[in-house]
């Protein structure tokens, strides 16, 4: 019987084996980190976040068989959400924001604020930065800075080797600085 | 957010969501390293094509511009052949399990390099010819691409470059028909041995002395083919027909 606190891998090895109930331990782990990365990701996609949530643990089911310890489970599921999410964000061309970016999906490492006001202010001003910065770069600064996921991790869930992603981060990282500098935000960028 | 658990559980159970099986993604990788092996030994092939339409020239133009010769003779379908497939294996090898976590510029050298030292086992055992060979007999498309830039590139006497099919032979002098139809007496001013064969294409190296063709050097047109290793003496039809 699947349990609460196996790892992902073992769970996976489960569900591999047959046993769905270790589906649902996956689920509960993952739904509220999945929704959390597709509402920092894309600012278009609240009426929809059930809808991928549900794609994507239908195909971690289907597709377990194909998943293998040389990868973090962790990082296959965030490449699955990522690609579902990616492939939604194109079909369509025209999208409104109707989930901005709140100061509750900020971690503190990121931004300290001084008081509530400020934090939304400075979620108002990090999401207006991130509508600008170019796609590749969007995703890396999501997945490092707002996630806070290593670059080994960000590189499997990109599918983009290492030097390729300790570049993107730099040039986020110089993206938001130069934005931020402008705009006369204080963030904690450098350690990251 | 609401427990998704139940709602997903159920929808897997409503659509009968089977897991596809092991065999079926292992299927797909196999596919990809098929399609690797297959660029990288075509891609042997096609460099191999390339060695073989070079390698022999080297020693007829050296010395004479050959790195300006040798760019403007390659013939440009083997090497575009060659990059394609180069690109295509470093593709299928981006897409393996874990291909992306080594760069593309170093899976594109290795790549290249697999089929560059295939292309040259190839020339060594005359694959390449064989399949040289079987490609101008079957493939118009190829014929007319390969034969058309080689002959353009071979009838520039201006250049120093002359080459057609022989019409006769003698201890000095050689007539030929070039490909665009002229005929030409061709001097063997460096007293380099003449054709034994009385038929066939030639190309020499030289320049117009007069209304002639002064030639240094001579070479079948042909590419050497398996018969130089297999056949005997292993310095290639080019010296058989010369009588060496």
């Amino acid at each position: 019987m699947a349990h609460e606190t196996e790892s992902d891998e073992n769970l996976a090895a489960r569900l591999s084996r047959g046993e769905n109930a270790a589906l649902g331990v996956i689920i509960r782990r993952y739904q509220d980190p999945l929704a959390r990365y597709i509402r920092r990701r894309c600012y278009s996609c609240r009426s929809e976040i059930e809808d991928i949530l549900q794609d994507v643990f239908l195909r971690v089911f289907s597709h377990i068989r194909e998943f293998d310890n040389g990868l973090s489970f962790s990082a296959w599921i965030y490449r699955i959400a990522h690609n579902l999410m990616v492939s939604r964000i194109r079909k369509t061309v025209v999208r409104s924001v109707e989930d901005p970016l709140d100061e509750t999906l900020i971690p503190s490492t990121l931004f300290r604020a001084d008081g509530p006001h400020e934090a939304v202010e400075f979620a108002k001003t990090l999401q207006a930065i991130q509508e600008r910065m170019p796609t590749k770069l969007r995703d890396v600064f999501v997945l490092r800075f707002l996630e806070e996921k290593d670059y080994t991790e960000i590189g499997d869930i990109l599918k983009e080797n290492a030097n390729t992603v300790a570049t993107r981060i730099r040039r986020a990282r110089e993206f938001v600085a130069g934005e931020a500098q402008r705009l006369g935000l204080r963030m904690a960028l450098e350690n990251k | 957010m609401k427990d998704l658990t139940e709602q997903i559980l159920a929808t897997a159970r409503a659509r009968n969501l089977k897991q596809i099986p092991r065999w079926r993604f292992a299927l797909a990788r196999g596919i990809l390293a098929v399609l690797l092996f297959v660029a990288i030994l075509v891609g042997a092939i096609a460099f191999g094509l390339l060695l073989e339409s070079l390698w022999p020239d080297v020693g007829v133009i050296q010395g004479r511009g050959f790195k300006q010769m040798a760019i403007g003779a390659l013939p440009l379908l083997l090497l575009s052949f060659f990059i394609l497939l180069s690109v295509l294996g470093a593709y299928a090898f981006r897409h393996f399990r874990y291909g992306y976590r080594i760069r593309v510029p170093l899976i594109l050298t290795v790549v290249l390099g697999l089929s560059l030292m295939g292309g040259i086992a190839t020339y060594q055992m005359n694959l390449n010819f064989l399949m040289h060979r079987s490609l101008m007999q079957n493939v118009p498309t190829y014929r007319m691409a390969f034969e058309g830039q080689r002959r353009t590139f071979w009838v520039n006497p201006q250049a120093g470059r002359l080459a057609g099919e022989l019409l006769s032979v003698n201890q000095d002098t050689i007539r030929i028909r070039d490909f665009s139809g002229k005929e030409w007496t061709v001097l063997n001013t460096a007293n380099t041995e003449t054709p034994s064969a009385r038929s066939g294409s030639y190309r020499f190296v030289g320049a117009i002395c007069g209304a002639h063709f002064c030639a240094e050097a001579m070479r079948p047109w042909d590419f050497h083919g398996p018969q130089g290793k297999g056949g005997g003496n292993g310095k290639g039809m080019h010296r058989q027909m010369m009588g060496k």
